[in-house]
């Protein structure tokens, strides 16, 4: 077994990287797959949080490169999924406590165990980035349908470049199919336009997401939820399935009639 | 009967002396004759003295040249005459060429640096600087910056800040597929932002007199 090892990143902070980790993990999980998550936001770290494991930390990435402990005993097991693991970020680090040699070991031990290894990359393009993106093979830029947000992308996807680890691959997280359909938010093709790379997933808005995420409870476990399903799209097709995009609009339509209300996106 | 035959950057500088026209345009035919393979090719500037020549004249000598494979392309001469009827054959008369040199067509087009080619696009917080021109074949993203000494020409969409002529050459332009960038300067002249937004299909944006302007680049 060798691990692919996929970076997801973005340039600007709070567009869903962590989320997204956290959601694809457990949608490759659910497909029978060994994984593990990185967390490379050392000293802001989020990801144990978000797929609810914040408490059974004992060791982090840094103990592991400083040798105060072997790599096996700082990785922690999901709750959930039997072949799921976490490796925690240092909260009392910053970045500079790590270097992108670091990362590139790290993942050449994992690589044997798993399938697939997922990093979630902190915001910026400084000592973080760079060393999420080391060990990447893949690269998942992820961006908000906003101007600022596709900005940062745009960037990130230079640098990416530039570093020789494209071409990227992109999810659109957060869409409000009505915004869209209003024209006051940019649509895909505005986005793909500009950015010029493939589309890997969109993820509608949902509110699923913001009670998961306290809860602890990725929403790609909650079986209705749209943004939960947009996640397990995108694991199959990391996995090479052909997926369609589901088409906003109609579902926009359907959900409308279904729940008489503005709700929050399609898939 | 003499002449005399004198080089300069671009050929022969033929000098006649005085006396007979016909005798010595004999006498020099005969020497070319003589030397062919020497003046095979050759531009010759024909200093003709102080002697009034008639079209016929230089048209015949034009010729007989011709046939030689030898190209006359000046006449030099102090009679007012003379210079005119050259002027009419589409000769030069002016002595200047004997001290300039005159640059051969691809001379002319690599005249300062050649122009690079870029084949992708150019990304936010990317920065092409370079002193020539430069064509992109890919678009210019929000946030990527081009600032040449010479023209611009992207084969795509162009959204960032572009500078050309930025040593302060106005006679550089920019052209573009679809043209929306955040900032435009040519030279020292900005272009103001409100006819930035007005987006026509591929425009070229050059100065002149001193004024912006945004026209259809329609290849003419």
């Amino acid at each position: 077994m060798t691990a692919t090892v996929v970076t997801i990143t973005s340039g600007k902070g709070g567009v869903g990287k962590t989320t997204a980790t956290a959601n694809i993990a457990i949608a490759l999980a659910e497909l029978n797959k060994k994984v593990v998550c990185i967390d490379g936001d050392i000293g802001l770290r989020n990801l144990d949080v978000v797929m609810g494991l914040e408490n059974r930390i004992v060791y982090d990435i840094i103990d592991v490169i400083e040798g105060r402990c072997k790599l096996k005993q700082a990785m922690i097991r999901d709750k959930r999924m039997e072949e799921l693991y976490l490796l925690p970020a240092a909260q009392t680090r910053d970045k500079n406590a790590l270097d992108p040699k670091d990362m590139v070991s790290i993942c050449n031990d994992l690589k044997p165990d798993f399938d697939w290894i997922l990093i979630d990359s902190p915001a910026g393009i400084e000592r973080g980035f760079q060393n999420a993106i080391a060990p990447a093979d893949e690269v998942i830029v992820i961006t908000n349908p906003d101007v600022s947000a596709v900005r940062d992308a745009d960037r990130i996807i230079g640098l990416i470049e530039a570093e020789q680890k494209g071409p990227a691959r992109l999810i659109i997280n957060r869409v409000n199919a009505a915004m869209v359909k209003r024209g006051e938010m940019l649509d895909k093709e505005d986005i793909l336009e500009l950015l010029a790379i493939k589309l890997i997933g969109i993820v509608p808005e949902d509110e699923n997401v913001v009670i998961s995420t306290n809860r602890g409870q990725p929403v790609v476990l909650e079986t209705k939820s749209k943004a939960g399903q947009a996640f397990k799209n995108i694991a199959q097709r990391l996995l090479g399935e052909d997926i369609p995009f589901l088409q906003f609009d109609e579902k926009e339509d359907i959900f409308s009639r279904l729940f008489g209300k503005k709700h929050s996106g399609g898939s | 009967m003499t002449f005399k035959i004198k080089g300069f950057n671009d050929g022969l500088l033929v000098t006649l002396s005085e006396g007979d026209w016909k005798e010595n345009i004999t006498c020099f035919l005969t020497k070319i004759e003589a030397q062919k393979s020497f003046y095979k090719g050759a531009k010759i500037v024909l200093d003709c003295g102080g002697r009034g020549l008639s079209v016929v004249q230089l048209s015949e000598i034009r010729a007989d040249l011709g046939n030689r494979d030898i190209s006359l392309f000046a006449i030099l001469s102090q009679s007012k005459i003379t210079e005119k009827n050259a002027k009419l054959l589409g000769l030069e008369t002016n002595r200047e060429i004997l001290e300039k040199p005159r640059k051969r067509l691809n001379e002319t087009l690599l005249l300062g640096r050649p122009a690079i080619f870029i084949n992708k696009t150019i990304r936010s917080g990317n920065k092409v600087e370079y002193d020539g021109s430069v064509v992109i074949h890919g678009d210019v993203n929000p946030g990527a910056e081009i600032i040449v000494a010479g023209s611009v020409m992207v084969w795509g969409k162009l959204y960032g800040n572009v500078v050309a002529g930025s040593n302060g050459d106005q006679s550089q332009i920019i052209c573009a597929l679809c043209l929306k960038p955040s900032k435009l300067r040519i030279a020292n002249i900005s272009f103001p932002i409100e006819i930035l937004q007005i987006n026509k299909n591929a425009v070229k944006a050059y100065i002149l007199d001193n004024t912006v302007v945004i026209n259809a680049w329609d290849f003419k």
